[in-house]
């Protein structure tokens, strides 16, 4: 009740919260590419992409995305988390076999249900485990006498952790990859406009090739590039066969016109304004500057650590040690810093329960979102305010805490 | 005793019909709002049509004389009339539409298809002994590491691969056609050339795009919010874009709804004369991430044949048991359910927790509308919950586009979820949930699509919300009224010329959808260019979205369409229909 009284009295608080990492949200020019494509198409689609659904201002997205990202071609979905499991479900089909980050947000880890396949889960982010894993299965081979071409073999990961904020060590991973020949599925749903020199995403931040290094790469255009939808890009035997197979692709609506035209209109901007994505970094190290400043204050009095990596736009505070009262405080420490005016995101994290296909449970957590639009003021502002409800959210609970 | 509790609620159910069709026939208003009515001439006939198929598949007057007969269930205390009265039930009902394959189509296809897979193999292997062909994936060498077949294996592998490249390929040209326009009345195809056999088609450049005016038969633009999204809805969705972002770059449950989002929901359940709604950002995914938040192992799931993918893969991914029943066969649904509850669960043999039955308004490829009468009657009676996914009926049908239940007579209070999307009748995009309270807040928090998913865009709620006022009047004028008599009218004339012509034509009158058999696979290309030529925009469906045998052309009719429209797109498909000889419900040679 509390919640819906303090969201009608309407009030300005620090965006903290959302991932417009760039923010797009608010620029014009997405705004008057919308009002066109509106003007132009109307609203809905009003179809499949088979069927008269496909509006040359789709074509447009797909065409300038894939020659952004160096792909020979892309495919757009009207929603961002089913790109990820119409993709997985689209290759990896029963018999196949699926190796998959524990760390994995929720659209990925249901493509994998959905494919069917076999599924090996790695540690989150761990190489080491991941060579086990693959080790494993090629003694597995070996044993069966199986060739290594009879399955189709994937490793899932994403080059930013929604959940986590971590970074996916791609180097590592990739030079695995090659080595056990197995295919990539790189989700790059929050490294896109986020990582990289020039906002490529993931692979570009660690020199990787798109279509050599990972076959398969999801991006949403629901976060840097504030619009609505998810594009799939790669190679062309890689786009063709989903554009009669993606679950999400060829039995849903396409996306309103407008959406689509929204996102050319971001990318356009992301290609001419490449310093937007340095001063987002920028605001990142800053941001964890500060958190690091403090670490004092944040680790001892409110027993928070950060657990993000330094690159990463979402950053991620857990509480330092296990507590029964863990998502009473982060929904307590949310509430108060919505109420002295910086809106961040507690999530009561998530049970691997029935209902989601989560690999591992999510510790409760503190999410912050670093965007561009930030100056040093706002970060401040956040930083300092986060530490003070934290001290007073957690003394409420310090008993429990020793 | 069983007999006489069930017989009780079908007298119920019935008496309700008697009341709603005596004291105020729904489709009474006609003349209200038609004083220059265009289907004058024809009206008659359409209303007797409308009413015999309502009066046989949606209301069923015709058993209620007869209830008794049709309504009473096998005693289980008595073994012997239990088994006999089961072996009754297992004959398989006539199909709604009851159309039969003609023999000779089924073996032209057969051979057809035949003919074609024989080709194919014949073009791969050729390309594999020469060294070159189209398809052929150059392995040795292929830039990309995992074109080495000694280590991967091939990315496209079997049957599948083979179907889009030996089949599907030679007739690419009829599907994902661009279009250039709004996806109203009448829309700007794109024309597309291919220098590779159709492998890969490019749009034609030079001194510019060629773009081909067409009458739209093929999009879902039930109610012509794509027509005139200008006067209905344009203004309000354009201001909406004024404050709010285009998308809110979070999740429902975290930062992203906006007021507009809860307006959404508030319009959706006042509709429904629900308690709650929830709205999510695609139709699609409404399916995917609702099923898995309310069933899980333990449960089972009973869903009709037809039922689209979205509600197969919501189904798969929740992990209960799953049945399936013959399409609108509630007879089999009936077996289904008595089976399950005798048995309870795979070698447990505990009883389910909890059993719901999945079925769908109108089936996008059958034009048929759901025998929902009955299905709540069968639900009612074994206590399971009904889950209805009116993606292509609400707004579509019913006097007051309030979907198949307002349309079958049935209290949306005895169906327990509802699910429909935006993106049709509405020209918007997303889906919703509509249940009681309980349901709809247990939802918020733990379906994916509300918990972790995008929310709707702001601007594609207020198009949900003005076209909601539009069709409930609310925006003061009596546009929602024209648009939904207009559908209907438009849909039952276009339906009867069909069959007069001798098509063969699926589903019943009163629904927008109307799938015309072609059967031959050669059929299916054919038709469309024929029309596309002719300027004529129309759907054709094989192979994997219909079973192999019945290939065929959809037509979805618009309020956008005027008569005139409509008889010229009519006279155009007789000249198909002989050309390719289609009249099979004439002649067995079609």
């Amino acid at each position: 009740m509390t919640e819906q009284n303090e969201l009608e009295r309407e009030l300005r608080v620090l965006n903290f919260c959302n991932f417009d990492f760039l923010g797009f949200q608010t620029s014009d020019a997405l705004r008057q590419a919308s009002t066109d494509a509106l003007n132009k198409y109307g609203c809905g689609s009003c179809g499949p992409r088979g069927f008269y659904g496909t509006i040359d201002a789709h074509l447009q997205i797909e065409e300038e995305i894939s020659k952004f990202c160096h792909t020979d071609q892309a495919i757009l979905y009207s929603d961002g988390a089913s790109t990820c499991s119409s993709t997985i479900a689209a290759f990896a089909k029963r018999g196949d076999v699926l190796v998959v980050d524990e760390g994995v947000y929720e659209p990925l880890s249901t493509g994998v249900y959905l494919s069917r396949a076999n599924v090996h889960w790695f540690r989150h982010n761990d190489v080491d485990d991941l060579e086990r894993v693959l080790k494993e299965l090629q003694a597995t081979d070996k044993k069966l006498g199986r060739k290594p071409g009879a399955q189709r073999r994937f490793i899932v990961v994403e080059g930013l952790y929604k959940n986590l904020g971590t970074i996916a060590p791609l180097r590592e991973i990739i030079a695995l990859k090659h080595k056990y020949h197995y295919r990539l599925i790189l989700d790059e749903s929050f490294s896109f406009g986020t990582l990289g020199k020039t906002g490529r995403g993931a692979l570009e931040e660690h020199n990787k090739r798109p279509m050599y290094d990972a076959e398969i790469t999801t991006i949403a255009l629901e976060n840097s590039l504030g619009s609505i939808g998810g594009v799939t890009v790669g190679n062309e035997e890689v786009v063709d066969h989903q554009r009669l197979s993606g679950a999400g692709y060829c039995y849903s609506a396409s996306a309103p016109p407008f959406t689509a035209s929204a996102a050319v209109a971001s990318l356009r901007l992301l290609k001419s304004q490449p310093e937007l994505v340095q001063r987002l970094q920028a605001n990142i190290r800053y941001t964890y500057k500060c958190l690091d400043k403090h670490k004092n204050s944040i680790t001892h009095k409110a027993k928070l650590v950060v657990t993000s990596d330094s690159r990463s736009p979402i950053v991620v505070l857990q509480l330092e040690r296990d507590s029964a009262y863990e998502s009473a405080i982060m929904s307590g420490i949310m509430r108060e810093c919505l109420h002295r005016g910086v809106a961040i995101v507690a999530s009561t994290g998530q049970d691997a329960s029935k209902s989601s296909h989560l690999r591992t449970e999510l510790a409760p957590c503190i999410r912050i979102t670093v965007s561009a639009l930030h100056t040093k003021n706002d970060t401040d502002k956040m930083v300092n305010t986060l530490i003070d409800s934290a001290i007073l959210v957690t003394s409420r609970y310090s008993l429990n805490l020793e | 005793m069983l007999s006489t509790s069930s017989s009780a609620t079908s007298s119920l159910i019935s008496s309700n019909h008697g009341e709603e069709e005596e004291e105020n026939d729904p489709f009474a208003i006609v003349d209200e709002v038609h004083q220059d009515d265009t289907y004058a001439d024809v009206r008659e006939l359409l209303e007797k049509l409308s009413s015999q198929d309502r009066s046989r598949y949606a209301s069923h007057d015709d058993d209620n004389h007869n209830a008794n007969k049709t309504t009473t269930y096998p005693d289980y205390d008595n073994n012997n009339n239990n088994e006999s009265s089961r072996k009754q039930q297992h004959i398989r009902q006539p199909k709604n539409h009851a159309i039969e394959l003609p023999i000779f189509a089924a073996y032209t296809t057969y051979f057809g298809y035949a003919v074609l897979i024989l080709c194919g193999h014949i073009r791969d292997l050729f390309a594999k002994i020469i060294g070159q062909g189209r398809y052929l994936r150059d392995t040795q060498n292929s830039p990309y590491p995992s074109d080495n077949l000694r280590w991967y294996a091939p990315l496209l592998s079997s049957w599948e691969n083979f179907y889009t490249r030996r089949l599907y390929h030679r007739i690419q040209d009829c599907f994902n056609r661009p279009i250039a326009s709004n996806p109203g009345a009448q829309i700007h195809v794109l024309e597309r050339v291919s220098d590779d056999g159709n492998k890969t088609m490019t749009l034609t450049t030079g001194q510019g795009r060629v773009a081909r005016a067409c009458l739209n038969l093929g999009s879902y633009n039930y109610l012509g919010f794509a027509d005139d999204w200008k006067v209905t809805c344009g203004k309000d969705v354009l201001n909406s874009l004024k404050d709010l972002p285009i998308s809110t770059s979070s999740c429902r449950n975290e930062f992203g709804t906006t007021k507009l989002h809860r307006e959404v929901e508030q319009v959706v359940a006042r509709f429904l004369h629900k308690e709650d709604a929830l709205a999510l950002n695609m139709g699609f995914n409404t399916n995917c991430t609702t099923i898995p938040a309310l069933t899980s192992r333990g449960d089972l799931l009973i869903s009709d044949e037809l039922n689209h993918t979205s509600i197969v893969n919501g189904a798969r991914a929740s992990g209960a048991a799953i049945r399936i029943f013959r399409h609108n066969d509630t007879k089999h649904l009936e077996d289904i359910l008595r089976q399950a509850i005798i048995m309870g669960r795979p070698r447990t043999r505990r009883p389910w927790n909890k059993i719901m039955v999945i079925v769908e308004g109108i089936y996008s490829m059958e034009g048929e509308y759901c025998d929902l009468s009955n299905v709540v009657k069968v639900c009612k009676k074994f206590g399971a919950y009904i889950y209805l996914d009116e993606a292509h009926s609400i707004g579509a049908m019913g006097p007051s586009g309030r979907g198949c239940a307002e349309y079958c007579g049935v209290d949306t209070a005895d169906i327990d979820i509802m699910m429909g999307t935006f993106t049709k009748s509405f020209g918007a995009m997303g889906g919703y949930i509509a249940g009681s309270k309980d349901v709809i807040s247990f939802l918020r928090r733990r379906c994916a699509g509300s918990a972790y998913h995008n929310s709707l865009s702001p601007a594609v709620c207020q198009q949900v919300i003005s076209s909601f006022k539009v069709v409930m009047g609310e925006d003061g004028t009596n546009i929602g009224k024209k648009k939904i008599q207009a559908l209907r009218d438009n849909s039952n004339y276009f339906r009867m010329r069909l069959q007069d012509m001798g098509l063969h034509v699926l589903g019943h009158y009163d629904s927008p959808i109307m799938p015309v058999m072609l059967y031959n696979p050669t059929k299916i290309a054919a038709f469309s260019r024929e029309c596309f030529k002719r300027g004529l925009a129309v759907v054709v469906v094989g192979f994997p979205a219909v079973p192999i045998l019945e290939s065929r052309a959809r037509f979805c009719i618009s309020a956008g369409h005027t008569r005139k429209q409509l008889d010229r797109a009519l006279e155009e498909i007789e000249d198909v229909a002989d050309i390719l000889k289609l009249r099979y419900k004439s002649s067995t040679f079609g």
